[in-house]
């Protein structure tokens, strides 16, 4: 093959330009560390990039959601705990004031430390966690529980309505002082409803209920919550022997309201503490569980965070020392091809003739 | 009996035949670097014409140059202007979805992958905490962002596809004004050759316009005969067409004509029949491709891109408000299924160029036509939801701050598979990655292969008609030496003319 000097400048060239290119690239790669800079560098890496950085970014929202859920049950379960202690102290206190051996003074002193633990349960069951209240089902804005004085004495709200209306009430409101009470408020008799679940995803497809709702912690309902044998043993401090309880049925309207009246025994009031205390007991035991299940999950879901972020940098970031080796060799191979180029080019005949 | 001068005669051809040689070798050596330029060499024969016979012996009349010839290897041009077509088309797609891949990336801060996932998170983060405000504005926030990826993209989309219609523009007008030149040419050479004089100049500018042209059109040259040289030689006039339909006939050069249609896209006709004009190959065909390819049995261009990126912006719009997936069903409530914080419900969570949820439902009598007006470039958070973050559909009932249940659903619907039929959003948008990646390496493929080929065929012109240095030093101190050979011939004849006369005087 004949060969003139335009192709040998022109193929030096192109060898140039063709070393150049993989320099370039070679340090493309080292610099950004990434095996890919578009999507056609190698179409697989770049569609499982995606999925991997989905994955990745998913695993860490999770891993924060499992946080979010831990803090939010361990303030639960010390809201529970001390709620726990409240009872064990009323129950201490109620087998105290049966005695006969107590003074007056005596009985003033514990009638006024049932009043102020009264206010304490109040107080535990609105704990609020980062401004939420825990123990409000989806209603976290407002606090759930509050304290009324009304016709026929002091009694709690749940959520803005009576946790149990007709609950035990002293004798000396006349019956139908009670009954009209009763009646005009039977629109706000706190009813059960559908179960207010916070859930958090804690993982892929898997959820977590955090909370605790307060009805079921406090109990509803006439005789079957904590208010109401407080209520019973701040009447039986007082020296009173029998209360008053209503039925009320709001399917009428007006609604019928029927008075009974019971016997009031201390060791009746403390039958009722144990079941309210059993009820705190159960709470806890149900939520252990789940912070049990949310502990496994933070487990398992660093894991997947480790995991995928190794997955996602094995797919695209760049092995450093492959990459260095790699950028080495080009500025290597470009050298000598540069250094090739210019022995070549411009040499002819013309410079050995004279 | 031979002539008394003949020696000087033939001594005086030697001249004129190595002053022609040297001639050549100054014009081959300075044409070195000319683009196109074909070497050229000197035809020189033996005079035939017997000078003198002495004894019946013929003594040969000396030197003389017959032509100086172009040296040309038409095969070749016509396997380079093959291979330089194809080349054309592929440079131009590769580079064009090089451009598009760069809309696609993901590894930069805000590709798709960031803005989704950031836009996920948020739904997380309001999942946990349905009441928080600040929560809510980073949802709008990052759903934002989501919107404005998209018309970004739709956006760079429309522009490259705008640039490849002025290059459609352009090519167009080259390829007039080199049908018009190269017209012009031929007559030249016509012209040229009739007279019998050689036209090697306007022989290589015609074939360098060819070489230009055939990267823009897929060309195929003939030669007609039409008649005799002066010379004896057949004289030829030149034809070029282009997909069959005539460009240039000799000195007469067809052309082509742009028109805009109703999207400001050029169409290209014949400007003297008015027939559309498609080529079949050429960066002219790469330019229309890309601008044009819808997919299906089409090229996938950018129209295929920018359809894909709005089922995507439509198909999510959809599904999140709605919880109709692609498939037509209905799986889930939707946001507009949800309620938002004043107790409000029935709102739209994706619109379009920022109207509020009612405006879009005016938009259209049903679901399929209200979603019809959104787009990738216009997909937009409802106003209503830009000015109060309030609106967002968190909870399933209403007047319950941290029922989040809603968001529950519009996560797990965003991580459905079914979502579009061939996947969840990241499924669908690394389709359309993935196709973009592979066409895209695949166009690079084959324009490096093009280029090779392309080049291989030029080094072996170049081979041919290339003017080599070396060569041309060896050429001129053979013509020198010819020429310094002959001069003294002139003396010795001289000398020996001198002696003649001398002996006559005595």
């Amino acid at each position: 093959m004949r060969i003139t000097n335009n192709m040998m400048t022109a193929k030096a060239v192109w060898n140039l330009n063709q070393n150049l290119e993989r320099l370039s690239e070679a340090q493309e790669r080292a610099s950004t560390q990434s095996k890919i800079q578009l999507p056609s560098d190698d179409p697989v890496v770049a569609t499982r990039a995606i999925k991997y950085r989905n994955y990745v970014a998913k695993a860490e929202q999770y891993q924060k959601n499992v946080e979010n859920a831990a803090s939010w049950q361990e303030v639960t379960d010390s809201a529970l705990s001390d709620l726990g202690d409240i009872i064990k102290r009323l129950k201490e206190l109620t087998v105290q004031a049966s005695s006969d051996t107590l003074s007056d003074s005596d009985k003033v002193a514990i009638q006024e430390e049932v009043g102020e633990l009264k206010e304490q349960v109040v107080d535990v069951m609105n704990t609020s966690y980062a401004g939420r209240y825990i123990f409000a089902g989806y209603d976290t804005d407002e606090a759930p529980y509050a304290i009324e004085s009304t016709a026929a004495g002091d009694k709690v709200t749940f959520k803005g309505q009576y946790l149990s209306l007709g609950g035990p009430t002293s004798t000396e409101v006349s019956e139908s002082d009670f009954t009209d009470f009763c009646t005009s408020n039977a629109d706000q008799m706190y009813q059960s409803e559908a179960a207010q679940t916070i859930k958090y995803n804690i993982g892929f497809g898997s959820q977590i209920a955090v909370n605790v709702e307060g009805q079921d912690v406090t109990g509803q309902g006439t005789g079957t919550n904590i208010f109401d044998s407080i209520d019973k043993l701040l009447l039986g401090l007082d020296g009173a022997t029998s209360y008053q309880t209503a039925e009320i049925d709001n399917s009428a309207d007006p609604a019928t309201v029927t008075v009974e009246t019971h016997d009031l025994n201390l060791d009746d009031v403390l039958t009722d503490l144990d079941a309210d205390y059993e009820r705190v007991l159960n709470a806890r035991a149900d939520l252990g569980a789940r912070m049990n299940y949310v502990s496994m999950a933070k487990t398992r879901i660093s894991n997947d965070v480790e995991t995928y972020t190794t997955l996602m940098s094995n797919n695209e970031d760049v092995d450093v020392a492959e990459a260095s080796i790699d950028l080495t060799s080009a500025e290597y191979v470009y050298e000598v091809s540069l250094t090739v180029g210019a022995k070549v080019i411009g040499k002819s005949l013309v410079d050995f003739l004279t | 009996m031979s002539s008394t001068f003949m020696g000087l005669s033939i001594a005086t051809r030697g001249l004129y035949s190595s002053q022609a040689g040297l001639s050549v070798t100054s014009n081959n050596i300075s044409n070195t670097n000319t683009e196109g330029y074909s070497r050229q060499t000197v035809a020189q024969t033996s005079v035939s014409t017997p000078a003198s016979t002495s004894g019946g012996v013929i003594i040969g009349g000396g030197s003389e140059v017959t032509s100086v010839e172009r040296i040309r290897q038409a095969s070749l041009d016509n396997q380079y202007w093959r291979a330089n077509t194809s080349l054309g088309e592929w440079e131009v797609k590769a580079d064009a979805l090089t451009e598009i891949e760069t809309v696609f990336s993901d590894s930069t801060d805000d590709g798709f992958s960031t803005v989704m996932n950031d836009f996920y998170d948020a739904l997380e983060e309001l999942s946990n905490n349905a009441s928080d405000t600040s929560v809510r504005t980073s949802v709008e926030a990052a759903a934002n962002s989501l919107c404005e990826y998209l018309n970004n993209a739709a956006a760079q989309l429309e522009m490259i596809r705008d640039d490849l219609n002025t290059s459609v523009k352009t090519t167009v007008d080259q390829i007039n004004s080199y049908a018009q030149q190269i017209a012009k040419l031929n007559d030249q050479i016509q012209q040229a050759t009739a007279g019998g004089a050689t036209a090697n100049e306007l022989e290589d500018q015609r074939t360098l316009l060819l070489d230009k042209l055939s990267g823009l059109v897929d060309i195929s040259v003939s030669e007609t005969v039409v008649g005799t040289n002066p010379d004896g030689t057949v004289n030829t006039i030149l034809n070029v067409t282009v997909n069959g339909s005539t460009l240039v006939s000799g000195d007469k050069a067809r052309q082509l004509e742009c028109t805009s249609d109703s999207d400001g896209l050029y169409q290209i006709q014949w400007q003297d029949t008015g027939e559309a004009f498609e080529p079949d190959s050429g960066a002219l065909k790469g330019y229309l491709d890309i601008r044009d390819g819808a997919g299906g049995s089409e090229y996938k261009g950018i129209p295929y891109y920018l359809s894909q990126l709005d089922e995507f912006a439509r198909t999510f719009a959809e599904a999140f408000n709605e919880g109709i997936y692609a498939d037509g069903n209905t799986y889930y409530a939707g946001h507009a299924g949800g309620y938002s914080s004043d107790g409000s419900t029935g709102i739209r969570f994706f619109t379009y160029d920022d109207c509020s949820s009612e405006d879009f439902m005016n938009s259209g009598s049903d679901t399929e036509s209200r979603y019809a007006n959104i787009t990738a470039a216009n997909i937009s958070v409802a106003l209503d939801i830009q000015e109060d973050v309030g609106k967002i559909a968190a909870s399933s009932s209403a007047g319950q701050a941290d029922n989040s249940e809603n968001i529950a659903d519009l996560i797990e619907l965003c991580q459905d598979s079914q979502m579009f039929n061939k996947g969840t959003p990241e499924d669908f948008m690394n389709s359309i990655i993935s196709t973009l990646g592979t066409s895209s390496s695949y166009a690079q493929r084959l324009a490096d292969n093009k280029s090779t080929i392309a080049n291989n065929i030029d080094e072996r012109r170049t081979s041919v008609s290339g003017v080599s240095a070396d060569e041309e030093t060896a050429n001129l101190t053979k013509y020198q030496q010819a020429y310094n050979s002959s001069a003294l011939l002139v003396t010795t004849w001289n000398e020996i003319y001198q002696t003649t006369i001398d002996m006559v005087n005595e």
